[in-house]
């Protein structure tokens, strides 16, 4: 029994005595994609040799460039220090293959991230919450000692060296690699994730160019394929400082998680408010509703984009007047016997039949309105001059009158 | 009973030398002053080690299939035993 607790202990803590070389490089590699793919399924960056932090959303190859690049950085530094130290002569390949199969225990680290509240969410004076974050916190600690006891034996064995020399070059070899691995990630992956690239920075396609509706369909459309740098193209400097790619990341992924998958789109509308145009886009997604709301400079710059959630009750408070006006007219249709006149009063939609009383419209969604009082709806299609007319069960289509 | 053979003096703890030779088979005893082998400074794991070094042609690599060992780890091994002999030799 003692034996067999003393076997487990070695497998779990220095397994390099059997695996080393080629072999634990290949293992370990593969453990080492493993854990890139969990990290990019909770959106778990590894920013550093020990370091481990929930941001932003990113490609799968982001999440293993970051694994590789801290694997790289201690097995390069403690090679170099194996090199120096050792009287024994090290191969690269033990120091980079054990390195490698070392990192395993960022497998079930990055796993546990799932159950890691963020600190930024939380009511830190209340004890529940406190003790939600202090147990998958400690059982997190004991991953990174085991991590780091791996890495510590990984190293003796690999550049076969005991004693002071081994303690305080691994330490100083750790810290040094921590070091360079931040600068790494910093430039390399940062930067790809920042960083507008050369081609990118060509601006819009020329038939796209000053056609504000185009622009926000566009940047609609680059959000749902995870194309930040291409939806803040059009951008003013205020609006790219203040939503850069990571927050712009952030906030989609966010929206995703609320709101569900992005399913279709309307078609736009747009609205004038003195030298800014305004473009509306109601975004369908899986659990709700958003109207995204892109408002442009004369410049044709994006000067801010929101996404309010899409409030049917309230919107006839939100439409504007400029908005009606794609409405108005005088409708009439072969198939019924009265004239329909829309018209606006302010912000309210005002019909009324030829001899009738006239009835204020509710906005319940997009081009449509409805009366309750008399169970009516109205579809209105403005670019084919349309209006479908909806009551008791009968479908009437009206044209508008020239 | 596997016996142990003393390499250190009990009492000074100088490095004993062999000093009687005996035929078992015509109990024919030589005497003199000889030096013990260099090898049998080292522990009996550690002569063990050497003698299967020797049988896999001084292959690192063979000796770590055999043992079921890791490379780095024979190597450390057999990097072991070359700085026991050295310090015997020392």
């Amino acid at each position: 029994m003692g034996e067999r607790e003393s076997q487990i202990r070695t497998w779990l803590f220095n397994p390099f005595i059997y695996i080393a070389g080629f072999k634990s490089l290949l293992i370990g590699i593969a453990l080492m994609a493993i854990s890139a793919w969990v990290g990019f399924l909770n959106n778990s960056h590894f920013d550093g040799v020990l370091d481990m932090h929930r941001a932003m959303a990113a490609q799968f190859h982001i999440f293993l460039l970051e694994v590789v690049i801290d694997w790289v950085s201690i097995s390069l530094v403690l090679f170099v220090l194996g090199v120096i130290l050792s009287k024994s002569k090290i191969r690269w390949i033990d120091v980079f293959g054990t390195q490698a199969l070392a990192r395993w225990p960022m497998i079930p680290a990055v796993i546990l991230m799932v159950f890691i509240p963020d600190v930024k969410d939380m009511d830190l004076s209340d004890i529940q919450s406190l003790n939600g974050l202090i147990v998958p916190a400690t059982v997190m600690l004991l991953f990174i000692i085991w991590f780091v006891a791996l890495m510590f034996n990984a190293y003796k064995i690999s550049c076969n060296l005991t004693g002071s020399k081994l303690t305080i070059s691994f330490i100083g070899g750790l810290i040094l690699a921590e070091i360079l691995s931040k600068i790494l990630i910093g430039q390399i992956v940062f930067g790809m994730l920042i960083l507008p690239q050369k081609d990118q920075l060509s601006v819009l396609p020329p038939e796209q160019k000053g056609n504000n509706v185009e622009i926000a369909k566009g940047i609609l459309t680059s959000l749902n394929e995870e194309k930040y740098r291409q939806a803040s193209i059009a951008f003013d400097d205020n609006m790219k400082n203040a939503f850069p790619v990571r927050k712009m990341s952030a906030f989609w992924s966010g929206t995703k998680m609320q709101y569900g998958e992005f399913e279709k789109n309307m078609e736009p509308t747009t609205s004038n408010q003195g030298e800014h145009e305004i473009i509306f886009i109601l975004c369908h997604f899986e659990k709700g509703k958003l109207n995204m709301k892109t408002v442009f400079n004369d410049k044709h710059e994006v000067i801010g984009l929101f996404f309010p959630p899409y409030k049917p009750q309230t919107k006839t408070i939100e439409v504007t007047e400029a908005e009606l006006k794609i409405y108005l007219g005088v409708y009439s249709s072969p198939s019924f016997p009265l004239k329909v006149t829309i018209t606006n009063d302010g912000d309210k939609l005002i019909g009324q039949a030829t001899g009738q009383p006239s009835f204020q419209l509710e906005y319940f969604e997009e081009h449509k309105f409805k009366y309750d009082q008399a169970g009516l709806k109205l579809e209105f299609i403005p670019n084919e001059n349309k209006m479908i007319l909806r009551q008791a069960g009968q479908v009437f289509e009206f044209k508008r009158e020239p | 009973m596997n016996k142990k053979l003393p390499l250190e003096c009990p009492s000074c703890s100088s490095r004993l030398k062999v000093k009687s030779l005996v035929c078992d088979t015509c109990d024919t005893a030589v005497n003199g002053m000889y030096d013990l082998p260099t090898l049998t400074g080292l522990n009996s794991d550690d002569q063990l080690f050497i003698t299967e070094f020797v049988k896999a042609s001084g292959s690192l690599k063979v000796m770590a299939q055999q043992l079921k060992l890791s490379y780095p780890t024979v190597r450390n091994l057999l990097d072991s035993v070359i700085n026991k002999l050295k310090e015997n030799d020392g």
